[in-house]
């Protein structure tokens, strides 16, 4: 006879197990040599203006960092941390245990965070400062990135338990409707991660960034963070219901 | 022990309500995927000891075992194990042992890692001391090294039993946990099953093959296109198939009056004639076998070839489907 199993051992022993089936050479390698790309970048763009001023290198860590290099790496390690499991069928030896589903997702979550988050915050950090950014605007965009991090891990996390081939879905979701959406008017940028990431980027860091409206800092925090707790739940519900092969 | 399977009669499938001192109780179960019906009003209910769930490929096996683990949910009808429905209730599943049929593992890590993992998330104290103790059950080395991405598929198949009995779970459940092992790990596996099931746990076993079930269990629930055909003992099950009409082409130069004489002698209960060939029905083989020979003679026929056409266990599947 056993006994239900604790949210803490139920959490410790899901990030122990899926952050050693998301860790592939291949995924590190080819995320870090583009993340090495973008410090490059950002060298060049310091080299390529004759006075570096700050709102270029903000430019840079928001039209790039923030909005294709943040969304596309949490996408690839948090749709496959639940995702991969679950097609293959190992989500059976954590489902079928006697464990609340939630400290399942948040050890899935821990997982590709922890993997995915050294790769954008380091590329993201080092092109801003290799382009010429003071230290309020490395520090405006690393925060932006550990907000929009736990927000994009949770959605495309809830994502692969939705939707099959959710790296496409997440993928066009990225790059053709956060892309869209600020073109669209106020509300519908309102729709987008993006635009909540960018704002805590311009308003901590004090630079104005290129078509981008700000919204109020506490705003794009608690937005961020009601899209994480929201995709969390849902991720969760989802997993109590979902059919284990 | 109680008999395992409690509400059956022999070689004819249960319709009867939950018997007393069942452990796994399925009440007009169905399942469908889309327009796929995977399992079609299915009712039984088994107590302690070994049952076997014979069925061809694509039967509803596996869809039947992950009801009873609660890892999809019926589409209509009830499943019950240890009287709660395992999808919703949390107690219940750490009291489930699953072996189930893919192969797939947590490749990264070792064996005892992976069922010290098993132990840990089932609610025991001391995983890594329960996870050697399961190892050695199936005879594997707990202190290999190697991650499990270099094991055989045998090896594999055991690890992942030793997962599903180191909580010593009520009941277990097991698909298909013969494919991959060598003869002698197979019979160590039924001898393990065995102790299991007269210790008084509920052990269900599914399995495609006729004679690796007559050595699990000699109960044996039949499943056919998603139905349960036959439910019973081993020997009646064997009855029901040898009394079967046994279907054999013959190749004949003169199909027509050959037919007919076959029919006229009674050694055919049905025949169907091609351009140069009949098909017989018969009940008896063996008068059928001695029957050929002379009634060509006397035909002057000629028989270019005799083949039975059923003699594999699909055939008797579908006749038990048949005759429902």
């Amino acid at each position: 006879m056993t006994a239900s199993v604790g949210w803490l051992r139920a959490f410790a022993v899901s990030y122990r197990v899926l952050i050693r089936q998301i860790l592939t050479p291949g995924r590190l390698i080819g995320l870090g040599l583009l993340g090495a790309v973008f410090i490059l970048i950002g060298w060049a763009v310091r080299a390529d203006t004759a006075a570096a001023r700050a709102a270029d290198a903000a430019d840079l860590a928001s039209n790039t960092g923030l909005a294709f290099i943040l969304p596309v790496f949490i996408l690839v390690f948090a749709t496959v941390v639940l995702g991969q499991p679950n097609e293959d069928g190992t989500l059976v030896y954590l489902w079928l245990r006697p464990m609340d589903r939630a400290p399942i997702v948040l050890g899935g979550l821990a997982a590709a965070l922890t993997l995915a988050v050294p790769l954008v915050l380091v590329p993201v950090v080092g092109a801003a400062a290799a382009a010429g950014a003071d230290t309020g605007v490395v520090a405006a965009a690393a925060a932006a990135v550990l907000l929009g991090a736990a927000a994009y891990g949770t959605v495309f996390l809830a994502f692969s338990l939705v939707v099959k081939r959710s790296i496409l879905w997440g993928l066009a979701y990225v790059l053709i409707w956060e892309s869209i959406a600020p073109n669209l008017g106020d509300f519908a940028g309102r729709l987008s991660l993006r635009g909540y990431t960018q704002s805590v980027l311009a308003n901590v860091g004090g630079v104005d960034l290129e078509g981008l409206n700000p919204v109020a800092t506490p705003v794009a925090i608690g937005v961020l963070a009601a899209v994480a707790v929201g995709a969390m739940a849902l991720a969760s519900a989802r997993l109590a219901r979902l059919d284990v092969a | 022990m109680g008999d395992p399977l409690e509400s059956a009669s022999p070689a004819e499938p249960s319709s009867a309500g939950a018997a007393p001192g069942a452990l796994i109780e399925v009440a007009g179960v169905s399942k469908t995927f889309g327009d796929i019906v995977a399992v079609s009003d299915v009712t039984f209910s088994v107590g302690p000891g070994v049952t076997a769930l014979l069925g061809p490929n694509g039967a509803g096996k596996s869809t039947l075992f992950r009801m009873l683990c609660g890892l999809t949910a019926p589409t209509a009808g009830t499943v019950r194990v240890l009287g709660a429905d395992a999808r919703h209730d949390r107690e219940v599943r750490g009291r489930i042992g699953l072996v189930p049929q893919q192969d797939a593992l947590f490749d990264r890590i070792g064996a005892l890692e992976f069922v010290a993992i098993a132990a840990v998330t089932e609610g025991m104290a001391d995983g890594p001391g329960a996870a050697r103790r399961a190892l050695e059950l199936v005879q594997l080395d707990p202190d290999d090294q190697r991650t499990l991405s270099s094991y055989s598929k045998g090896m594999r198949q055991r690890v992942k039993v030793a997962a599903a009995v180191v909580h010593d779970p009520e009941v277990l459940i097991l698909d298909e946990p013969l494919a991959g092992l060598d003869p002698v790990q197979r019979r160590r596996m039924i001898e393990l099953l065995h102790g299991l099931g007269e210790e008084g746990r509920c052990v269900m076993v599914s399995s495609h093959v006729l004679e690796e079930v007559s050595r699990i269990g000699s109960r044996i629930l039949v499943i056919a296109q998603g139905r349960l055909v036959a439910a019973g003992d081993y020997r009646d099950l064997r009855e029901l198939m040898d009394d079967r009409p046994h279907r054999f082409q013959v190749k004949v130069n003169r199909p027509r009056s050959f037919a007919a004489a076959l029919v006229e002698s009674g050694a055919a209960v049905g025949v169907s004639v091609g351009p140069d060939s009949v098909m017989i029905d018969t009940r008896d083989v063996g008068r059928l076998s001695c029957e050929l020979a002379p009634l060509a003679r006397r035909l002057e026929a000629r028989l270019n070839r005799i083949a039975p056409l059923d003699d594999d266990l699909e055939s008797v599947f579908r006749y038990l489907v048949e005759r429902r």
